[in-house]
């Protein structure tokens, strides 16, 4: 059974630099939707790539978008990091992302997060704003109904008096 | 206010008024066939509290999806 919250404790406690996006993103700010997997954006790369396979390293990640599902290694030496990672771990699907196409890097991700407390700690989500233009640029039918929910969610925040 | 006279394409017996603004997002998501009442139920809540709803709606689509595969799995299954 996935356990995504389980999945992003074990990041937070391994100190990975990441910002939650996606579905999951979504459904923080408030989207009824249900997401079976966990999507980041984080810097793929040096220590923090290497924090992140610690994280990972009791769950049995392995890469769920290669036909023989190998496990997750780090690059080898003098290599670079990896561009995205799809991996499939104990706890569920989580696939990392060195940027969002569409909308910028690492840095300008990190840059319009907003950090939110969770049962575990603090967790970093990609604001409401940005995480709206983003489905908007993947652009897929259940994407725009995200959105949609997500436009509602802001004017609602927006409305004087309105939040509970 | 927001207020919403049908659910499902029958309408209710009495209007139900939800105090959010009554804007075109609002309005969109009704009329894309959303439930209006459980996005409203939903933006009440703490990011923590969504956080444990979707785990347990997780679960529960997570069992009835292994249920619905061994059901077709084959005549004579239990699922």
């Amino acid at each position: 059974m996935p356990d995504l919250e389980r999945l992003l404790e074990h990041l937070v406690r391994a100190e990975v630099e990441f910002v939650v996006v996606g579905g999951y993103a979504a459904m923080a700010h408030g989207s009824t939707y249900v997401t079976f997997d966990v999507d980041i954006c984080a810097p793929l790369f040096g220590p923090n790539l290497e924090r992140l396979h610690t994280a990972l390293a009791k769950l049995h990640p392995c890469h769920r978008m290669m036909p023989q599902e190998l496990p997750f290694t780090l690059p080898a030496v003098g290599e670079q990091g990896f561009k995205n990672v799809y991996l499939k771990t104990d706890l569920g699907q989580l696939d990392c992302l060195g940027d969002l196409p569409g909308i910028g890097d690492y840095a300008f991700v990190l840059a319009h997060s907003i950090a939110l407390k969770v049962s575990f700690g603090e967790c970093r989500f990609l604001d409401c704003p940005t995480l709206i233009r983003a489905k908007e640029v993947v652009g897929r039918p259940k994407d725009f109904l995200v959105a949609a929910q997500l436009r509602a969610i802001l004017d609602a925040d927006s409305a004087p008096d309105s939040h509970p | 206010m927001f207020t919403i006279t049908s659910s499902h394409g029958i309408p209710l017996d009495e209007p139900l008024v939800l105090p959010v603004p009554d804007t075109a997002a609002w309005r969109e998501v009704e009329a894309l066939g959303m439930d209006v009442a459980l996005l409203y139920h939903s933006w009440r809540l703490t990011p923590e509290e969504r956080i444990r709803e979707h785990s347990g709606a997780l679960n529960l689509a997570v069992a009835l999806r292994e249920s619905g595969q061994k059901y077709h799995a084959g005549p004579g299954t239990v699922a």
